[in-house]
């Protein structure tokens, strides 16, 4: 691309450009001249634009720029630029640019970082080269600054900066942490493997103790067992099992326990047994007691042939009655109350049933005498009635005949009820009825009256007398009531009498009994003495050594016995329990020895763990150290680098190119790096004295045009300090508050940049006397060089009009070459 | 060695000047000046030399140059000229009123150890210019590294690093993070097969 030059550029309605102007840019140098608002910057804006779609000063605050670029009074226009040829990687030929209000279609001629590259070394807007300096000595964006990022690019130092900022995690453990999780993890390991080793020690510490407490608490108990000689001693060497084994074996063959167990059961039954025995009555002996029941069993004999008999005979007519009545064999006594409360129940009995009876006949001959008496009545009443029906009309005389008819409501004619006329009786509405048709009404009412009357009283009498014949008894069972209720009445009496004879009966009945109760259980204690004293006496011998007859009481032999088999069972039951407790003491000893064994393996296995994790922490150690050498041997190259283009290069040509502008300046700018290996690019700007002593900043020490020409050289040094990408090489207005010197050395530094460099330079002049002179300066001195430069003017309309001319070398005659 | 004689050294010696005998002729007309040069590598500048002594006439030196460039223009000659004053002081005016049609350096006569600079500093401007050779992008910063870098941390990390650096930042620390996690994995995962 080195080679391309830029061949035209066609712009319209761009800011000031109104209409359509063609601008040829065919050649080694153009210069555009135009005073003031004419548009000398929109040009140089148009290339920019044509080549990168962008204006980079103004794009760094946002695109609100493109708003603004078509010109007033327009709706719209275009760029496009033209190059020579075409680039081999494809790029077209022309860079387009359209735009209006709200369109802005760009189409540049070159790729983004060309495109950047363009913006920051190639192209120098007048609003950026008073900056220039402010920008380049920016302390503030850190390793980032403007100038670190170009001597990056420069130099490609993005390895060593990846090396320095790659490995800073190795200088800061927890970003170690960080960016290796497992480094974490191995820490955390560490951690909880020291934990375990210090909980293993302490725990084997403790078990130690206490196996060893419970080692001689054993070897006590063993040395206390009978049969035990020589004591046997457990030693850390001793087989704990066999010896707990053997141990259980000799406890399982210990019957003893059983056995005096077995012995014991049964001497506390036999004692129980013993004691149980109904006590033996000593004052009186069995003949004595054989008598005792012969004189009771006589006593009741004769009582039962005397009082008894009679007694006996009473109740018998009571029990005639009510056979349920026991004998006087179970208890006179008890029989003569029960025949006694019979006797008198059916007394009452009989005396109720006879008393309704007499009341029931009288209250049958009451009556009787009623309806004998209503009947004659009735009959007087008829033939008082017939003989007032023979005076009065057929009509009352049959109704009269209807009258004797009438009981009750219910009419005799045609059987209704007339009650339920509810205007009175039948009998009275017929006798009405009568009176109202004859005169003799009244009487025949009073009679009428009268007969219904007594007619009622008839018909009541006669339904009571059958009630009354209910109470009556029949002749034969009033006779044997009657017999019945004397004979009970006698019973009574007698019974009554006989309370003394049968309490005494009963008396002597239990007497009797109670003798030969005696009897019999002395029988039975003979015989269970007799089976029981072998026994005691077997049993007791076994135990105390010494019969229990020897005993003055059995007793007290079967109390000493109980006594010594109890004291013999608790000593065999320690015996046990110490056994029990020897076996467990063993176990438990097994099982801490087992621990202990356990815990001793785990901690050497912790060990073991800890020395590799120490291992493989110290190889992270051993790494980062590295790393940090590392890290710090990429930093020294960098900045030694660094320091070696600055000091070297960079320095030197803007040097070169300041004091080609002002050779008369004694202050002559320059980057002056930190001294010292630190890791970032941090230049600041300084002035040099000729004599090579640093002096103070450029600010302090430049008068404003050196201060142009301080930062216009330095733009030109960036530039001719990268590998040149593209030619071109846009200045704008770039002279202005230079002196007449500084701008005849800078027509000679265009022109060495233009034909000593190769560079297709592009320059905006606005002042007249500037043009023709940089005119002159830069016209083509051999053959093949060439010169355009342009004017723009604006016509009357207010178009804008370029007026190009173009040089070619023509042969200097005036010097002999 | 004189100022003027450094000039036309320094002049013929970096720039490829030619020195043009005295007197020389523009057209018909005749100019003599201390040292007149025209410039070779695809210039063609005029240089003219002036020693400003004792005896020199500003108005003279003025009413020379004056007279050369109009004949230059005469003959339409497109010769940047340039008027480099040497041995004395020029007045202030005759440099402005020379500079009006020229380039004028008023070098006078530097003195001192740093003199030879300062005559070059002067006439860099017409010197061409040197293309700066700090453009060597591919930097040996690998072979600057290895030079630096002490022989106890040489080894299989730093040859690693060194191979991942051009990957960027992320590579160089993903390089790191691998070296850790694997000293860390060697005990951690033998963990996971005890168990």
């Amino acid at each position: 691309m080195t080679d391309i030059r830029l061949k035209s550029l066609v712009i319209e309605n761009f800011r000031s450009l109104r209409g359509k102007i063609v601008v040829p840019l065919d050649a080694q140098v153009v210069l555009v001249h135009g005073t003031n608002g004419m548009g000398k910057t929109s040009v140089l804006s148009a290339i920019e634009l044509g080549l990168t779609g962008k204006i980079a000063h103004l794009a760094a605050s946002g695109n609100g720029y493109r708003a603004h670029l078509t010109a007033m009074g327009t709706d719209g226009g275009s760029i496009a630029l033209t190059t020579t040829r075409a680039h081999p990687d494809g790029s077209p030929v022309t860079g387009t640019l359209s735009f209006g209000e709200s369109r802005f279609l760009a189409s540049p001629l070159l790729q983004p970082t060309d495109a950047r590259f363009f913006a920051e070394r190639c192209y120098l807007p007048q609003a950026t080269l008073g900056r220039l300096l402010e920008i380049y000595d920016d302390q503030t964006t850190g390793s980032a600054s403007r100038l670190t990022l170009f001597v990056k690019e420069l130099l490609g130092l993005d390895p060593l900066d990846a090396l320095v900022d790659g490995l800073d995690p190795a200088f800061h453990v927890t970003r170690v942490r960080k960016i290796a999780p497992d480094y974490r993890r191995l820490e955390a390991l560490k951690v909880s493997l020291q934990v375990q080793i210090d909980k293993a020690r302490a725990d084997m510490r403790e078990a130690g103790t206490a196996a060893e407490a419970r080692r001689s608490r054993v070897n006590a108990s063993l040395a206390s067992l009978p049969n035990a000689s020589p004591p046997i001693v457990v030693t850390e060497a001793t087989n704990l099992p066999e010896l707990r084994s053997s141990l259980s074996t000799a406890h399982d063959k210990d019957r003893r326990i059983v056995d005096l167990d077995k012995t014991r059961s049964e001497l506390r039954s036999l004692n129980q047994r013993w004691r149980e025995l109904p006590p033996k009555s000593a004052s009186r002996d069995q003949a004595e007691r054989e008598r005792a029941d012969q004189v009771a069993s006589q006593s009741l004999q004769d009582w039962r042939a005397g009082p008894g008999a009679s007694l006996d005979k009473v109740v018998a007519v009571v029990r005639a009655l009510f056979s349920d009545i026991p004998t006087l064999d179970d208890d006179p006594e008890k029989v003569r109350g029960e025949a006694l409360r019979r006797a008198l129940a059916e007394q009452s009995r009989c005396e109720q049933l006879l008393k309704v009876h007499e009341l029931a006949v009288d209250r049958m001959k009451t009556l009787t005498a009623v309806v004998q008496r209503a009947a004659t009545r009735i009959e007087e009443l008829n033939k008082d009635l017939s003989g007032a029906v023979r005076d009065a009309t057929n009509l009352a005389s049959a109704l009269a005949g209807i009258v004797p008819h009438i009981a009750g409501e219910t009419c005799p004619v045609c059987d209704r009820d007339f009650a339920s006329e509810d205007v009175g009786p039948l009998a009275g509405h017929v006798a009405a009825k009568i009176a109202s048709l004859t005169s003799e009404a009244g009487r025949l009412q009073a009679l009428a009256t009268e007969r219904a009357n007594e007619s009622t009283r008839q018909a009541t009498a006669q339904r009571d007398l059958l009630d009354a014949g209910n109470g009556q008894l029949p002749p034969e069972q009033l006779s044997e009531i009657t017999v019945r209720r004397a004979q009970m009445e006698d019973s009574s009496r007698q019974l009554h009498d006989f309370a003394v004879a049968a309490a005494q009966g009963s008396q002597l009945m239990s007497a009797a009994a109670a003798a030969r109760q005696t009897l019999i259980l002395a029988r039975r204690h003979e015989e269970i003495s007799a089976s029981l004293l072998p026994e005691i006496e077997n049993t007791v011998k076994a135990v105390v050594g010494r019969p229990a007859s020897t005993f003055q009481a059995i007793e007290l032999a079967l109390d000493e016995a109980l006594q010594q088999i109890d004291g013999r069972v608790a000593e065999a039951e320690r015996l046990a329990a110490q056994y029990l407790d020897l076996q467990s003491e063993l176990e438990q000893r097994i099982r801490e020895l087992q621990y202990i064994a356990t815990l001793r393996k785990e901690l050497a296995r912790d060990l073991a763990r800890m020395e590799q994790v120490d291992k493989a922490l110290k190889e992270v150690e051993v790494a980062r150290e590295r790393s940090k050498r590392v890290s710090d041997a990429a930093s020294t190259v960098r900045s030694d680098i660094v320091k070696k283009v600055f000091s070297t290069s960079l320095n030197r040509v803007w040097r070169d190119l300041f004091l080609r502008l002002a050779p008369s300046e004694q202050f002559v700018p320059a980057f002056k790096l930190p001294s010292g290996a630190g890791g970032n690019v941090q230049a600041v700007l300084e002035t040099l004295h000729r004599s090579g002593k640093p002096s103070g900043s450029p600010g302090a020490m430049l008068s404003q045009g050196n201060l142009n020409t301080a930062a216009l050289t330095l733009f030109l040094a960036l530039h001719l300090s990268v590998p040149m990408r593209m030619p071109w090489l846009v200045l704008d207005d770039a002279v202005q508050s230079m002196d007449d010197l500084h701008v005849a050395q800078f027509a000679a530094l265009l022109r060495t940049l233009s034909k000593g460099m190769n560079r297709q330079v592009f320059v905006a002049v606005h002042e007249r006397a500037l043009f023709d002179y940089l005119t002159l300066e830069l016209s083509p001195a051999f053959p093949g060089d060439s010169l355009i430069t342009v004017e723009i003017t604006r016509s009357s309309e207010g178009a804008a009009v370029v007026t190009p001319h173009a040089f070619s070398f023509e042969k200097d005659l005036a010097l002999a070459a | 060695m004189s100022t003027s004689e450094r000039v036309v050294d320094i002049l013929v010696q970096e720039g490829g000047y030619r020195v043009l005998p005295m007197p020389f002729k523009v057209g018909s007309q005749q100019f003599e000046f201390t040292q007149a040069l025209l410039a070779g590598h695809r210039a063609n500048d005029l240089v003219l030399v002036i020693d400003v002594k004792g005896d020199t006439a500003d108005e003279v030196v003025t009413r020379k140059v004056l007279a050369l460039t109009r004949a230059l223009d005469v003959l339409r000659s497109k010769r940047p000229v340039t008027v480099v004053l040497t041995a004395g002081q020029a007045h202030p005016e005759t440099v402005r009123s020379i500079g009006k049609v020229c380039r004028v350096l008023p070098v006078g006569s530097p003195a001192g150890p740093d003199a030879y600079n300062a005559v070059r500093d002067w006439v860099s401007v017409l010197l061409p210019l040197a293309q700066p050779n700090a453009v060597e992008s591919k930097v040996e910063w690998e072979a600057d590294l290895r030079k630096v870098v002490a022989a106890s941390t040489r080894g299989p990390l730093m040859e690693s690093l060194i191979a991942a650096a051009p990957g960027g930042k992320d590579a160089v620390e993903a390089e790191l993070a691998k070296v850790i996690n694997d000293s860390a994995n060697a005990v951690l995962n033998d963990e996971g097969s005890s168990k």
